[in-house]
């Protein structure tokens, strides 16, 4: 049987009167990256700081490594964690940052000072060991944060928005660089990120999370293509959402395309589309008429808003040499499979 | 399943076997515990302890309510049987050991209390409070008995002798008398009939001196942040002067200059062919001394209010074609308006708190302060007189501090939000800038003739009759000669000196340090009651000098705790007196320290005493300092807080100079006093050059985590 890494039973997390986390239960797998993917408030980093012990849970059973950490002190856990704003000592030099841990638990200090050296070097960071923090860049402190927590190698790694105070070249760099290190080392690893690309990109697992509870968790595939609700497919990236309503036989149409699935008939439900595999056709008959009310150069794609029966839709369309003018009229073409229905009732307030 | 011993357990049994091997009583019937079997109890609570610490060897989490409660009835028992018993004043040698006839309680007692919290300590880490850390409980545990012996308790005590029935009026009736009578609160004075009570004395005086202070402030520091001129060092440096002398200095110099024989008064009558009039003493001369003195308060409060106003708003004032002086009118005042309440309250808290001032040039007229001392030390001693007026005052005093906390709390909305916001703050307008500058000039000036007065006074063979330059007072105060044995220290300030020194000295690291631990108790650790812990912590603020003297006599001067004549009364009283402001420090540095910096420390497996020692010490460097300095600087310069508690044996610098000043003996006076200033300029620069080491700058403001000055108090 291979042990999880991280596992909770009805972990509930409540400040005073505020309930952070409605009741959780997952797992996550050693060697797995799980991402914590959802908006600002919705209990990621409560999780994240449940797990480190950073915040006791109010109810709840939390087994870190098999172990039962429920009432165990952060101290006394085997977590690492890399912080939003690294946390890197601004008074020690990057080698006692990292040799900090490794003292902590009272490694004899000439062997932790190796084993941080050793550290640093795994990270490329050979070279700013006797720095200071504040002379190192964002990235390199982010190395060093990172090279801080692994070097206690710890059951599971937390990241808390790792990337957000990088600049966007930086943030695909490192963002890859921790998968890299994550798979090389077989590492477990729980990342909280709000960028959906993000998680889209380094995941073996992405929870969802909404309000204090996990929506929907998955593949980051499954997640895209496979949204549960309205809430997921808006969160996964640009996604036209329409209301639309079942016709006698049970079906929704798209224009002239039938949707796959049926419901009861007359019975509403939420029809899901992404901009890109939509298409724009001047001529025929095909697909859903519609008129283009705006139509906007972004470089590489066209984007195109376009007024039809069944709401606004937006289209991305990566012909850019012929674009189609405001005030056009034309059907907008799907493929059957990439229209995805939610019937009504699975819906969240 | 076995659980660990704690490791602090083989030190509290060691306490607690010393404790039995101590002498129990501080007087009496000498002897360890186990020797003592006189009056029944401290034998049995020595066994009954080391039983109750012991058990914690092998205890099971969650554990531990009886071994606390055991703890806290042993406490209660050592420190208020004799008073529960009935025992009224003291102990009776002659008769014999009862319960209530107990002597003052010695080294083996308070070891035996003192391993008695670390049972407390040992029972709530088994709880898991704070998530069963060591250090934290020991620290609560610690700080929270400091509390209560030397803030609640004698606090407690100054009630109690309020309430206390005077002879053979009711207790209602010794109550009424002693905090309403017509001494206190008549107001004939205004309608010209008489004189007013001397809680109206000191709340008017009071308004008057915080509203002068509050004025004074506001101009210096527009002076320093408005008027674009670039050397307003000297004026920074100057209006500082007077936080670093004891505040009578300033009575003082001001009746050199215009006492009855002072320079000004003498020349001023003989320019106009009149008697000189002892005009300066009296309210007028007390509210003039205490204006100077507790201005610059006001400035620092003020200052870094005006200095945390966001240039941009002000900017934006002037875009939307706002003129220099509506903007100033309409966007910075109202902005800066808490710290002006802020800073007229704390100069209201600190006039009625005087004692030097009002004591030495007040003439007849008495404040709630000078009512207090009279009590004690005068003809017609009467400590529950005292009491009351100790009552009322610290009424007072509360009700203006916690509006205080109220208006600066308001405060917060001016504060940056961490992003520094560029810009250049508005100059005033010319109608306002030429006013300041005017004042400011005027006040620098007033400030340099009063210690140029007190600087020269000290060289002057007699003030007012004679200026010929002598040595002779530094001789009479600081004389050193060499005698058969050795050196003589043969000048009559010496005693008090080294007193003062040595004590101020003592209590500076272990205030700083109390203050500090409680704001990180306070600000980084969560347990029940924080928020009452925090008041009580900052409650000692708001008492003035004199409550502080009155209630450490009442509480300290019979058995069990029996301190009255020592130095450690005068320890204590520091300690607890000067604690709030270590607290308001450390709470302000910590709230810059992110939290992330502790949990990262924790993360990596250290205990939270490694986390307070490697990270938070370094980095707190300069709130360790203020609150240190803070803490010297202001044991040095009182009078209110020690004049009570100060014996023969142990006199204190202050006490003794007032005493010169009461026998008009002004020439050691002043010369002392150049000492003692001198002294703390020079140990207040000594600290900074020990303490100065790379300030750390956050990242996002690049602001170094200098303490801004106004937050010391
Ligand atoms: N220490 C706390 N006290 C009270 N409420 C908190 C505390 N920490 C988080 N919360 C609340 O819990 C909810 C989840 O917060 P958080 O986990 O930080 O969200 P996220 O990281 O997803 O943005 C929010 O509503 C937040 O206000
Ligand atoms: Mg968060």
């Amino acid at each position: 049987m291979t042990e999880d890494a991280v596992s909770f039973e009805k972990v509930i997390k409540k400040f005073g009167a505020v309930q952070a986390l409605e009741e959780q239960n997952f797992t996550i797998a050693k060697g797995e990256l799980v991402s914590m993917l959802g908006p600002s408030g919705c209990g990621k980093t409560t999780t994240l700081r449940l797990i480190a012990g950073l915040e006791m849970p109010t109810a709840g059973r939390i087994v870190i490594g098999g172990r039962d950490v429920s009432n165990v002190p952060t101290n006394l856990r085997s977590i690492g964690m890399v912080f939003q704003s690294y946390a890197l000592f601004p008074h020690l030099n990057i080698l006692e940052n990292v040799a900090y841990g490794l003292i902590a638990k009272q490694t004899p200090k000439k062997q932790a000072l190796v084993r941080a050296m050793a550290q640093l070097e795994q990270l490329g960071l050979a070279e700013k060991t006797y720095k200071l923090p504040a002379e190192l860049s964002g990235g390199q402190q982010q190395r060093a944060a990172l090279a801080r927590a692994l070097v206690l190698e710890p059951d599971v790694l937390l990241f808390d928005e790792p990337l957000s105070n990088l600049d966007a070249k930086l943030r695909r760099q490192v963002r890859d660089e921790i998968r890299d290190l994550q798979q090389a080392l077989g590492l477990s690893v729980v990342y909280v990120t709000h960028d959906q690309t993000e998680a889209l990109a380094i995941s073996d697992r992405i929870f969802l999370m909404r309000n204090g509870r996990i929506e929907q968790s998955g593949s980051p595939r499954e997640l895209y293509d496979a949204p549960r609700s309205e809430f997921v497919a808006d969160f996964m990236g640009d996604a036209n959402v329409l209301k639309v309503k079942a016709g006698a036989d049970g079906h929704v149409r798209f224009g002239s395309i039938p949707v796959p699935g049926s419901l009861a008939p007359g019975a509403e439900a939420i029809l899901v589309a992404r901009p890109e595999l939509l298409a724009i056709a001047r001529e025929g008959q095909e697909g859903l008429p519609g008129r283009v009310a705006r139509a906007s150069y972004l470089g590489g794609v066209m984007e195109y808003r376009v007024e039809t029966e069944l709401g606004t839709l937006l289209i991305a369309d990566r012909n850019v040499r012929e674009p189609v003018r405001g005030g056009s009229d034309v059907h907008v073409l799907a493929a059957p499979e990439d229209l995805r229905l939610i019937p009504q009732t699975t819906l969240s307030i | 399943m076995k659980y660990p011993v704690p490791r602090l357990l083989l030190g509290w049994l060691a306490v607690l076997v010393a404790a039995g091997l101590a002498p129990w009583y501080g007087a009496g019937p000498s002897g360890g515990l186990f020797a003592l079997s006189i009056s029944g109890f401290p034998p049995l609570l020595a066994v009954l302890s080391l039983v109750a610490a012991a058990s914690f060897a092998a205890m099971a989490p969650g554990r531990g309510i009886p071994q606390i409660a055991f703890a806290l009835g042993a406490i209660g028992v050592i420190l208020f049987l004799p008073e529960i018993a009935g025992q009224t004043g003291g102990f009776r040698a002659s008769e014999p050991l009862t319960s209530a006839n107990q002597p003052p309680i010695g080294a083996g007692a308070v070891l035996t209390v003192i391993g008695l919290l670390g049972i407390i300590a040992l029972g709530l880490m088994r709880r898991g409070l704070m998530g069963g850390e060591s250090f934290g409980n020991h620290l609560l545990t610690f700080i929270v008995a400091v509390l209560f012996l030397f803030i609640l308790m004698p606090l407690g005590e100054v009630f109690r002798t309020v309430l206390r029935a005077d002879g053979e009026l009711s207790v209602a009736a010794s109550f009424m008398s002693r905090t309403t009578g017509s001494e206190i609160w008549s107001l004939a004075c205004v309608s010209g009939s008489g004189r007013c009570g001397m809680a109206w004395n000191s709340i008017f005086l009071g308004a008057a001196v915080a509203t002068s202070c509050t004025l004074l402030g506001l101009v210096a520091a527009l002076y320093v942040t408005r008027t674009g001129l670039r050397r307003t060092g000297g004026v920074r440096l100057l209006s500082l002067l007077p936080l670093v002398t004891p505040p009578f200095v300033v009575g003082l110099a001001l009746i050199l200059l215009f006492g009855r024989s002072g320079t000004i008064t003498v020349w001023a009558a003989d320019l106009m062919g009149v008697r000189p009039s002892r005009w300066i003493y009296g309210p007028q001369g007390v509210w003039l001394a205490q204006t100077l003195g507790l201005a610059p308060l006001a400035f620092m409060v003020i200052h870094t209010v005006l200095l945390s106003v966001s240039p941009s708003v002000e900017e934006a004032s002037s875009t939307l074609r706002a003129s220099r002086w509506y903007t100033f009118r309409t966007v910075t005042l109202p902005l800066i308006r808490p710290g002006l309440a802020g800073a007229f309250l704390l100069s209201f808290i600190e006039s009625m708190a005087d004692l030097g001032n009002p004591l030495i040039i007040g003439g007849g007229f008495q404040v709630l302060a000078t009512g207090i001392y009279f009590k004690i030390v005068g003809a017609q001693s009467d400590l529950g007189d005292a009491a009351g007026l100790g009552l009322v005052l610290l009424m007072i005093s509360l009700m203006a501090f916690f509006a205080q906390s109220w208006f600066l709390k308001g405060a917060s909305y001016v504060t940056v939000t961490g992003k520094g916001d560029s810009g250049r703050n508005a100059l005033l307008p010319a109608r306002v800038k030429f006013p300041v500058i005017v004042i400011t000039i005027i006040w620098t000036l007033f400030i340099i003739l009063i210690y140029g007065t007190v600087l020269v006074g000290g060289f002057a063979e007699l003030w007012g009759r004679n200026y010929s330059p002598t040595l002779r007072h530094f001789e009479q105060a600081f004389g050193v000669t060499m005698g058969q044995y050795g050196i003589v220290w043969s000048g009559g300030a010496w005693n008090s000196f080294s007193t003062t020194l040595v004590i101020a000295g003592l209590a500076a690291p272990v205030t700083a340090a109390l203050g500090l631990l409680t704001a990180w108790l306070i600000a980084r650790c969560r347990f029940p009651g924080r928020v009452v812990f925090e008041f009580t912590a900052m409650l000692s603020f708001a008492m003035p000098g004199t409550v502080v003297g009155l209630a450490y006599v009442l509480a300290f001067n019979a058995p069990p705790i029996e301190m009255t004549g020592t130095a450690a009364i005068l320890f204590f009283a520091f300690i607890s007196r000067n604690m709030p402001v270590g607290v308001r420090v450390g709470l302000a540095q910590l709230s810059q320290i992110d939290r992330s910096l502790d949990e990262v420390s924790l993360t990596m497996g250290a205990s939270q005493w490694m986390t307070v020692r490697r990270v938070l010490v370094p980095l707190l460097k300069p709130a360790i300092a203020t609150a240190i300095i803070y803490a010297f600087v202001s044991a040095v310069t009182t009078l209110s807080q020690v004049i009570f508690l100060v014996s023969p044996r142990y006199d204190w610098a202050t006490t003794y100079i007032v005493s010169l000043v009461e026998n008009t003996n002004y020439g050691p006076a002043i010369a002392y006093s150049v000492v003692l200033i001198i002294l703390l300029i020079a140990a207040i620069g000594l600290l900074q050059i020990l303490l100065r080491q790379a300030v750390f700058r956050r990242r996002d403001t690049d602001a170094p985590l200098q303490p801004a000055v106004g937050e010391i108090r």
